[in-house]
């Protein structure tokens, strides 16, 4: 029976061989392709949470804070994970790494945040609040807002503070921030501020008490002392960086943890819902905002935090000379937006880990069937 | 040479002047078409050995139908036809109501010779499926082949070449009987003397009983022992003389008076159906017509009685292997694949990645996603729908033409006539071949399709390692561990039941009757629609249920 021929035959095997080639490159990287470097670490326990996934993404930082996806974590057992790294990394790329696991939560998202992004985030922040302080006080100091609006306001913050103080949530608040404010890291600045604070204070103190030919007057007639030495004081101290990176410090810390925004969260929610229930809130804030009159100085507070809240984004996932979007920060920020428990591995150079604050991250290594935890050339 | 007497008559039987112990002897025949049309009515047929009958008459009168049916190439019940009286042939007694037999060898007036074997395989299959021919056959085979090349394909060989090696192949089936469609039509007068002598060879040397039918009777009747006579009017056979001259006088005056009478119309033109003569029912094993509202019309199946099946495994695999190149091997096909592949491939990953909205500020954000989605959409959707339907398009095309092409030239018939089991060597390899080339080429085309996907991507991300494609190409299809891709079943599930669907509509429609090439072409065009629609229908339908089935599964893993 006639099938085919000898140049069909060949042709036909050719065309299967390539696609069969085709199949193995792109699913294995090709038929010699030699297996990525592996090392093992310990599978933290609550890695156990992260459902649904037993792989997780590996990145590597690179010299700039920038980071690149380097290969795929595999938990094979509950205490271990396996780092397989992609076969076309070089080991010099590696060299002098160490590995570090990261939950995909707010607090650890924030620590992979360069500490130079988070200064930069503290310098907007404070510009935003000069700014939008600024603009409250003119709407504050505006004769129709001391007319129309402050008497009204201030009987509803009244009665809301009476109605919230017999929340019983506010007990537990109280609790929470007592608990927070023992922590170790208000220690840390109270050691810091009091050596700032007290010598400044007392400068302001001996300065405000000192006569002066021009300030003599008032303070024989009508016994008021000059505010200028505090108020100088106090932005000597706002100025004092080792003061500024205590403040970061605790914030930071604050800020990436889950008790803190819980909390917030809840007085925010104790006090919103004692101030919505009063009928007179709703009509009194609408015709603040769209006053005429403050329309110019609302607009500015919009612009103000739309920028600040655009810049904050950006130094939070941005990284590099050009504050890309960085894969691992947009990873950690994907499992933080859906509420979902993830993981990243990430490795850093040693010589890089000053720069983010990912120490109490790392991922102790473990002797494995595949290999170490600390990856040498 | 002693004259044998064959008595074909209605009634009586003339037969009683033979001596000789006949080898067929029907009676009461009857055969009739569910629409009314009565071919016999109370025929007697009586073979001898070695005679040589020659069956006349008018055009269309239903002289290839009677053969047929005793030649049990179609399926009487799948035509419309009922059938009563009784048959005595090889020492049992057969009741043709509800039986039908295969009284003879068939030899076609297109010869239906298999044209993708040779002339020794042509032969083969034939011996193969058969008990050895006595000697004497043998010799007349072998004299009857001489000169013909036994390795050249049918289509290299003469008409008259062909037309040796339909009867040396008929033979070979090893049937004392010997029927002839019009043997001598469209032969020249030498072509015919050499027709004759050959008649000649195998009645008186080989012993064999040969009936032919004839409207040019003059070369022929110098070989025939009688004429049979098949009159439309009265619906009967008679008995005339191996008289040239005076069979064709007789010929022209029934003419005449069908004609004169007005009732010159043909069995087809009688037939309400269309399914007489060229059909043999469907492929399926030929279920009975019910063609008339009115009950007692309705024809019953018949009971094949055939000789012991023999598969033979060297033509299963010969068949096989032959609708495997067609359909999953050949270079055109895999070809065809493989530019569905680039295009899903290429298509896909290029439009999306370089055509997204607020792409520099997406991108980032939605890459990983992305090429994870990518994935899921080319590997478990387009590959298998894609593939699916380019081997249907060439497939079900390939198969209408082959088979409609042996329905239409007699092959199928001239298989069952010589006890080759096209069910097992066609349907069913046809069947098999398209299974495996979906499975084949639905896997090549999913490896294939995710290089061309990595191949367009690295053109747009030069800068980025194919092992991060990799990676988050496969994240939720193929994790790291996982011995195959989740969701092959699918894939599977997919693919193959609608590709074998399609092959059976396909396989259906071929083996319907064909008239005209016309009608091949139409079973093709059917096919085509219907097949495709098929797989159309059928993945859509494991799609949705495929979504609803992963979607747990790829939110749990986002």
């Amino acid at each position: 029976m006639q099938v085919g021929d000898r140049a069909g035959g060949v042709m036909s095997a050719a065309l299967i061989g390539l696609m069969l080639l085709c199949g193995v490159v792109a699913v294995r990287g090709g038929p010699l392709q030699p297996p990525g470097p592996v090392l093992t670490v310990t599978a933290p326990t609550w890695l156990a949470k992260a459902a649904g996934n037993s792989t997780f993404p590996v990145f590597l930082m690179r010299p700039d804070g920038s980071t690149v996806q380097v290969g795929r974590a595999v938990q094979h057992s509950p205490d271990a994970l396996d780092v397989i790294l992609f076969p076309d990394l070089t080991p010099r790329a590696l060299e002098g790494t160490s590995v570090f696991l990261l939950p995909t939560d707010p607090r650890a998202l924030w620590a992979t945040v360069p500490r130079v992004s988070k200064g930069e985030i503290a310098v907007r922040a404070q510009t935003l609040v000069r700014r939008v302080q600024a603009q409250v006080m003119a709407i504050l100091g505006h004769p129709a807002f001391a007319e129309e609006y402050k008497p009204a306001l201030k009987s509803l913050v009244g009665e809301t503070a009476e109605i919230i103080r017999t929340d019983p949530r506010l007990e537990l608040i109280d609790g929470v921030v007592n608990d927070l404010l023992r922590q170790d890291d208000v220690d840390a600045l109270g050691e810091v501020l009091m050596p700032v604070l007290l010598p400044e204070l007392r400068r302001a103190v001996l300065e405000a008490l000192t006569p002066h030919w021009n300030t003599l007057g008032s303070l024989v007639t009508s016994g008021r002392i000059d505010p200028g030495p505090f108020r100088d004081a106090a932005a000597r101290m706002v100025a004092n960086p080792t003061l500024q990176r205590a403040l970061l410090d605790l914030a930071g810390g604050l800020a990436g943890n889950e008790r803190v925004w819980r909390i917030s969260a809840l007085t925010a929610d104790v006090f919103a819902d004692a101030l919505t229930r009063n009928p007179r809130f709703q009509p009194l804030i609408s015709s603040l905002v769209n006053d005429p009159r403050f329309a110019r100085e609302l607009r500015r507070i919009e612009m103000d935090t739309t920028a600040f809240a655009t810049g904050v984004f950006d130094l939070v996932v941005g990284r590099g000379a050009r504050t890309e979007t960085d894969p691992l920060a947009i990873q950690m920020l994907r499992y933080v937006l859906i509420n979902r428990l993830g993981a990243v591995v990430v490795l850093v150079h040693e010589q890089d880990l000053y720069k983010i604050d990912i120490d109490r991250y790392r991922a102790p290594p473990r002797q494995g069937p595949l290999g170490t935890g600390r990856i040498a050339p | 040479m002693t004259p044998t007497q064959t008595a074909m008559q209605t009634p009586p039987s003339v037969d009683e002047e033979n001596d000789e112990p006949a080898i067929a002897i029907v009676e009461d025949l009857t055969i009739e078409h569910v629409n009314g049309f009565r071919l016999l009515e109370n025929a007697h047929i009586t073979l001898h050995p070695g005679e040589v009958v020659i069956l006349t008459g008018p055009s269309g009168c239903g002289k290839s139908t009677l053969l047929n049916l005793l030649a049990g190439t179609i399926d009487p019940a799948a035509d419309g036809w009922r059938l009563s009286g009784t048959l005595r042939f090889l020492g049992h007694t057969f009741d043709l109501s509800s039986e039908t037999v295969t009284v003879g060898g068939m030899i076609f007036q297109d010869f239906a010779l298999f044209n993708e074997l040779t002339v020794a395989e042509n032969l083969a299959i034939a011996a193969d499926h058969n008990d050895p021919v006595d000697e004497e056959v043998a010799k007349a085979i072998d004299q009857l082949l001489r000169g013909v090349p036994r390795g050249a394909l049918i289509g290299a060989c003469s008409g008259g070449q062909k037309q040796r090696v339909a009867i040396a192949r008929t033979l070979l089936a090893n049937h004392p009987v010997l029927f002839m469609d019009e043997p001598n039509s469209g032969l020249d007068v030498a072509a015919s003397a050499r027709l004759t002598d050959l008649v000649r060879l195998l009645s008186r040397e080989a012993g064999i009983t040969v009936v032919i039918i004839a409207h040019h009777l003059r070369e022929l009747i110098g070989a025939a022992d009688r004429v049979l006579l098949l009159d439309p009017r009265g619906s009967t056979l008679r008995t005339l003389p191996a008289d040239g001259p005076a069979v064709e006088a007789d010929l022209r005056d029934l003419d005449d008076q069908l004609h004169h009478a007005g009732a010159a119309k043909t069995m087809e033109e009688s037939l309400v159906l269309g399914t007489f003569g060229s059909g043999h029912g469907s492929g399926f094993g030929g279920a009975a017509v019910s063609a008339s509202s009115d009950g007692h019309r309705l024809v019953r199946s018949f009971r094949r009685i055939v000789r012991p099946r023999r598969v033979r495994s060297r033509w299963v695999l010969a068949y096989l292997r032959r609708y495997l190149w067609e359909h999953c091997l050949a270079p055109s096909g895999l070809l065809f694949s493989t530019l569905g592949v680039v295009i899903i491939g290429f298509v896909t990953t290029w439009f999306i990645f370089q055509y997204l909205p607020f792409r520099d500020l997406l991108l980032p954000v939605i890459h990983s996603d992305t090429l994870a989605g990518l994935a899921f959409t080319q590997e478990r959707v387009l590959a298998p729908l894609v593939i699916a339907v380019l081997l249907i398009t060439r497939s079900v095309a390939l198969i209408g033409a082959d088979i409609g092409h042996r329905v239409h030239g007699n092959q199928i018939k001239a298989m069952r006539n010589l006890n080759i089991p096209y069910n097992l060597y066609l349907t069913t390899n046809v069947l098999i071949a398209t299974g495996i080339a979906a499975t084949v080429l639905v896997t090549l085309a999913v490896g294939a399709t995710a290089w061309v996907s990595m191949s367009t991507w690295m053109q747009i991300f030069p800068q980025d390692s194919p092992h991060l494609w990799r990676d988050q190409y496969f994240q939720r299809l193929w994790p790291p561990d996982t011995p195959l891709m989740i969701g092959m079943d699918w894939i599977i599930a997919k693919a193959v039941p609608s590709v074998l669907g399609a092959t059976m509509i396909a396989l259906y429609l071929g083996y319907r009757p064909k008239r005209s090439a016309a009608d091949i072409n139409t079973a093709i065009a059917q096919s085509l629609i219907w097949g495709m629609s098929f797989v159309l229908v059928w993945q859509t339908a494991l799609i949705l249920f495929e979504f609803k089935a992963v979607s747990a599964r790829l939110e749990a893993t986002f």
